[in-house]
C-alpha cells in the first residue's frame, strides 16, 4: 500500500480527484442546465491558458530565480496578475463567443469550469514535482489552491457578464479591468504568503516590520494574509452567485423535463446528496474553524495554528454553495412526527458527541497542542534562537512523545548548538518511530558526520538511498563519505549517479568539486562550482569553496569578493577568516572588516580564538590554547600556518600545514587547505630549483 | 420543373448537408468541403495538414477546437514533467503533432457531429442556422494566443532542445 501511494502514478488522479468533485458543484450550480460540452470547452480553454502562462515564464526560471526577483514581483508580476488576465482573456474572447454560451449562467460557469482547468494542471505539475511528498501537497491544495482559483474564475466571468449588460461597450472595460486588478492583487496576496511561507524567497524587512506593527509573528501575519484571501474570494463567489438569480439576471430553473434524465444524474443533482456534501465539508471545516479560533483565544501565540483555518475556508464555501443554491426545490415540511424524531436524534448525537470528545477527543487535541508548540519551536530557530526553540520543541514532546516534526527539529536544533550526543537520541527515537523516511536519515548522517563516525554516515545513507534512489542528494551525500573514508572508487561512482539524478543539484556540484580537488583537478573543481553557482546564484556555501580556490590559485581579489557574498548568508566566522586572508594577500588592511565582524558575534564559540589572534589580541599559542577539541586544535595549527605564509614565513608554515594535513578530518576544509597550500609550496620550491639549476 | 413541383419537393439532404457545412466552416471552404463529401459518402479520407502541423496549438485554436487544442498544449508539457512517464516523455511530447497533421480531417468529423447534435436539437431552421454559424467559423483570438504559445515554446525549445518540453515541472 505505501509502495503504491509513494508511486508517480498514484499522484496523478489524485491530483485530478479535486476535479471531479468541484465539477459536480459547478453542475449543480449549473441546476443540471449548463452544458456538459461548454465545460469541456472551458477546460480545455483553462488547460491552454495555463500552458500558455507556464511557457512565457519559463524563460525567467523563476524556480532558481537567476535574476533575482524579489518575492513581491514574482507574486504580483510572474503570479497574480497574469495568471488572472490569462483567465479572463480565455473567459471574453474564446468563451463568451462560445456557441453554447447562451445567458449569464453559462458565461459564469463556465469561467469557474476554465479556472479549474488551468488550476488542475497546475495542480499535476506540482504534484508531480513534489517526489513522495505528493500526497501531502495534494490535500493541502485540494483544500485551498484549486478551490481559490475556481471561485477567482467564477468571480472574473461574474465581472464580464455584469459588464456585458453595460448599456455601453467601452463602459464594460473599466469594470473588466477594475475586477481584474481586483483579482490579480487577491491572488498575488495569497501567492506571497505561501512563497514566504514556504521559505522559497527570503522575506523582504517590510514584512518583518509589519508584522511587528501589528505584534505577530511574521508566520502569523503571513497566514492571516492567506486566509484573508481565500475568505474575501470565497464570500465574493458566493455573493456573484446570489446576485446571478436576480435582476437584471435571469434566474435559471432546473429543466422541467425531468424524465430524461439519467438515474445517475438525479441522484447527482438530488438535494439530498447536496445536502450530504455539505455536511461532509462543512462539519469538519467548521470544527477546525473553531479549534484554531479557540487557540488564538485561549494559548499564547496561539494564532500559529491558522494554517488550520486556512483549509477549512474553501470547504466550507462549496458547502454553503451546496446548499444555498440547490437545483431542485427545498424539500417538503416535514411531518411533526419526524421532525421530533430529528430533534431527540440530535440531542442524542450531541450526548454521544460530548462523550467521544471526553473519551477520545483528548490526544488529539494534545497533538494539536504539539503541533502548534513545534510551529512556535521552528520560528525560534529561524530567529537563530535555538536554546528557546529547544524549550518549545521539549514541550511539544512533553505533550506527545512520538511527535515526529517536534523530534526531527529538536534533533536539528541540537545539531545546531553543536550538542551531537543529544540531536543523535532525537534522530535515533524519529528513525524508531518512522524508519522509512529517508530525510531522517539523512539528518542523522549529518549529526554522524560532525562526529567523524564514517560508516554510520554511509550505512544512513546506504538505507536511505534504498528508500529514495532517484534523490540525487543522498547520492552525493554518500559519495562525500566514501571519501572521507579514502574509498575514491566508490565516491565515484555515487557522484556518477548523482549526477545522472540531479546535473544541477547544488550538493552534487559541491561534492563533486571537492571531489576533483581531491585528485588536484582545481580547474575542473571551479567548473563544478561555476555550474552550481549558475544554477543557483545565492548557493553561499559554494561561494565559500568557490572563494578558497580562487586564493589557492593566487587570485585573492576574486577570492575577497566571493568570501564577502558568501559571508553576507553563512552565520558562522569562517568566511570572515578567510576574507581577512584574502585581504592581506591583496595587500589591503584586513584587520578593520573583521573585527567588525568579531563585535557582532554574539557567543564566544571557536574559531573566536582565531580571529582574535589574527587581530593581534592573543598569540598563535594562546588561540591554539583556547581549542577544546582535536578538530579545534587542527584547525588552530592551519590558520596560525595561513597567516605565517602571508606574512612570507613559507618554512616556519609549513610544518602547521603538514600537521593539519595529517590531523584533520577528510571533509574539513582546513584539511583540504592545508593539501592545496602544501601542493602550492611544493610547486613553487620546485620551480625555484630548476631555476636555480639553469 | 415548375416553381410549384420544386417548392413541393423534399429537400435534397446532400445539399443541405452540404450547406451547413459551408456555414461552419466559413473560411477556406474549398479544403475542407472534398474531405466532407467523401465521408459523406461512406468512404474514409485524409488531407494533410500543414498549418496544423507547423502551428498546432494556433490553428487548432482558429479553428475553436478546444479539446485538441488543450491536448496540443499540455501533452508536451506533462508527458515531459511527469516523471512517471520515465524517458518516454520526449518521444510521447510528439503525439500532438500527430494529431495535428489530421486537423483537417478532425476538424470536418467533429463539424459533421456538431451539426448532427444542433439538428436534432433546434427544430427551427433560421435558429438552427445561426447556432451552426456560431458554433463554427474561426477565432482570431484564438489564432493570436496560438501565435504566443508557438513563440514561446519555440523559444523554450530552441534553449532546451526539447520539442516545446520543460525537462523539469516549473
Amino acid at each position: 500500500m505505501n509502495a503504491f501511494l509513494a508511486s508517480p502514478f498514484a499522484a496523478q488522479p489524485a491530483a485530478l480527484l479535486v476535479g471531479l468533485l468541484l465539477a459536480w458543484l459547478v453542475m449543480r450550480l449549473g441546476r443540471g442546465a449548463f452544458p456538459l460540452r461548454l465545460f469541456g470547452a472551458a477546460m480545455s480553454i483553462g488547460a491552454v491558458m495555463g500552458t500558455l502562462i507556464l511557457f512565457l515564464e519559463t524563460p525567467f526560471e523563476l524556480h532558481a530565480n537567476p535574476h533575482g526577483f524579489s518575492p513581491f514581483t514574482i507574486a504580483f508580476v510572474f503570479a497574480g496578475l497574469p495568471e488572472e488576465a490569462a483567465k479572463m482573456i480565455g473567459v471574453y474572447f474564446l468563451l463568451r463567443p462560445y456557441y453554447l454560451n447562451r445567458n449569464s449562467h453559462d458565461l459564469v460557469l463556465a469561467a469557474a469550469s476554465l479556472a479549474l482547468g488551468f488550476a488542475l494542471l497546475e495542480n499535476m505539475l506540482y504534484i508531480s514535482a513534489a517526489g513522495e511528498n505528493w500526497g501531502r501537497l495534494a490535500l493541502t491544495r485540494a483544500l485551498t489552491a484549486v478551490p481559490f482559483h475556481m471561485f477567482l474564475g467564477l468571480s472574473g466571468g461574474y465581472a464580464i457578464a455584469r459588464a456585458d449588460l453595460s448599456a455601453s461597450r467601452l463602459g464594460r472595460w473599466p469594470r473588466i479591468l477594475a475586477a481584474w486588478a481586483g483579482l490579480g492583487i487577491l491572488h498575488a496576496a495569497y501567492d506571497l504568503s505561501l512563497f514566504l511561507l514556504k521559505g522559497e524567497a527570503a522575506a523582504p524587512p517590510v514584512v518583518g516590520r509589519v508584522a511587528n506593527g501589528l505584534g505577530l509573528a511574521p508566520a502569523t501575519m503571513l497566514y492571516a494574509l492567506m486566509l484573508g484571501a481565500l475568505a474575501v474570494i470565497c464570500v465574493m463567489a458566493l455573493v456573484s452567485l446570489w446576485r446571478l438569480d436576480r435582476p437584471p439576471f435571469l434566474r435559471i430553473e432546473r429543466a422541467t423535463n425531468r424524465a430524461a434524465e439519467t438515474r445517475s444524474v438525479r441522484v447527482l443533482l438530488s438535494r439530498g446528496a447536496g445536502v450530504v456534501a455539505a455536511v461532509a465539508l462543512i462539519a469538519p471545516s467548521l470544527i477546525a474553524l473553531v479549534i484554531s479560533g479557540a487557540f488564538a483565544y485561549l494559548v499564547d501565540q496561539g494564532f500559529a495554528l491558522l494554517w488550520v483555518a486556512v483549509g477549512a475556508v474553501c470547504p466550507i464555501a462549496a458547502g454553503v454553495m451546496l446548499l444555498a443554491f440547490p437545483p431542485s426545490p427545498p424539500f417538503k415540511r416535514m411531518p411533526l412526527a419526524w421532525r421530533r424524531g430529528l430533534g431527540w436524534g440530535s440531542v442524542l448525537a450531541a450526548g454521544l458527541a460530548l462523550f467521544a470528545v471526553e473519551r477520545w477527543g483528548q490526544q488529539p487535541f494534545r497533538d494539536m497542542l504539539a503541533a502548534s508548540q513545534t510551529v512556535r519551536g521552528v520560528e525560534s530557530d529561524l530567529k537563530g534562537d535555538h536554546e528557546a526553540a529547544i524549550r518549545a520543541y521539549d514541550r511539544a514532546l512533553a505533550n506527545n512523545p512520538d511527535f515526529i516534526d517536534a523530534l526531527a527539529k529538536r534533533g536539528a536544533a541540537n545539531a545546531n548548538l553543536e550538542k551531537f550526543d543529544l540531536a543523535l537520541a532525537d534522530f535515533d527515537q524519529a528513525i524508531l518511530l518512522r524508519p522509512d523516511n529517508p530525510e531522517l536519515l539523512f539528518q542523522r548522517s549529518e549529526i554522524h558526520r560532525n562526529l567523524h563516525q564514517a560508516w554510520a554516515v554511509i550505512a544512513d545513507l546506504d538505507r536511505a538511498i534504498e528508500i529514495a534512489p532517484t534523490s540525487s542528494s543522498l547520492w552525493a551525500a554518500r559519495a562525500q563519505a566514501h571519501m572521507e573514508v579514502r574509498d575514491i572508487a566508490k565516491a565515484q561512482s555515487d557522484i556518477a549517479q548523482s549526477e545522472r539524478l540531479g546535473p544541477r543539484d547544488p550538493m552534487m556540484l559541491r561534492v563533486m568539486s571537492v571531489l576533483l580537488l581531491e585528485h588536484g583537478d582545481i580547474e575542473g573543481a571551479m567548473q563544478a562550482l561555476d555550474a552550481d553557482l549558475q544554477a543557483n546564484p545565492n548557493d553561499a556555501a559554494a561561494l565559500f569553496s568557490r572563494g578558497r580556490l580562487w586564493l589557492y590559485q593566487q587570485e585573492p581579489g576574486k577570492a575577497a569578493m566571493d568570501f564577502e557574498r558568501s559571508g553576507q548568508v553563512l552565520t558562522f566566522l569562517y568566511p570572515s577568516l578567510w576574507r581577512f586572508l584574502a585581504g592581506a594577500r591583496l595587500g589591503e588592511d584586513p584587520a578593520p572588516e573583521l573585527a567588525t565582524k568579531l563585535s557582532a558575534a554574539t557567543d564566544a564559540k571557536w574559531p573566536l580564538p582565531v580571529a582574535r589572534y589574527y587581530l593581534g589580541k592573543i598569540t598563535a599559542a594562546e588561540a591554539r590554547a583556547a581549542a577544546t577539541t582535536d578538530d579545534e586544535r587542527c584547525e588552530a595549527d592551519f590558520y596560525a600556518a595561513e597567516w605565517m605564509l602571508e606574512q612570507g614565513k613559507t618554512e616556519p608554515a609549513r610544518p602547521g600545514l603538514e600537521t593539519a594535513a595529517e590531523e584533520c578530518p577528510v571533509d574539513f576544509i582546513e584539511y583540504e587547505g592545508a593539501r592545496a597550500e602544501l601542493r602550492r609550496l611544493d610547486h613553487e620550491a620546485k620551480a625555484a630549483a630548476a631555476a636555480a639549476a639553469k | 420543373m415548375s416553381e410549384t413541383e420544386s417548392a413541393m419537393s423534399p429537400p435534397d439532404p446532400e445539399a443541405s448537408e452540404r450547406r451547413d457545412m459551408a456555414l461552419f466552416t466559413q473560411r477556406n471552404l474549398e479544403k475542407f468541403l472534398p474531405l466532407h463529401d467523401t465521408i459523406a459518402a461512406g468512404r474514409s479520407a485524409f488531407s494533410v495538414c500543414w498549418p496544423g502541423l507547423v502551428f498546432p496549438q494556433a490553428w487548432f485554436l482558429y479553428r475553436k477546437m478546444y479539446g485538441w487544442a488543450a491536448f496540443a498544449c499540455v501533452t508536451p508539457l506533462l508527458v515531459t514533467s511527469i516523471h512517471a512517464f520515465g524517458g518516454y516523455g520526449n518521444v510521447l511530447a510528439y503525439a500532438p503533432a500527430l494529431a495535428a497533421i489530421s486537423g483537417r480531417r478532425l476538424y470536418v468529423g467533429g463539424a459533421r457531429r456538431t451539426i448532427a447534435r444542433i439538428r436534432a436539437a433546434e427544430p427551427d431552421e433560421a435558429a438552427a442556422e445561426d447556432v451552426i454559424r456560431r458554433a463554427g467559423g474561426v477565432s482570431i483570438a484564438g489564432a493570436v494566443i496560438g501565435a504566443l504559445f508557438f513563440i514561446a515554446a519555440v523559444s523554450i525549445g530552441s534553449r532546451t532542445g526539447v520539442y516545446v518540453g520543460l525537462k523539469t515541472a516549473p
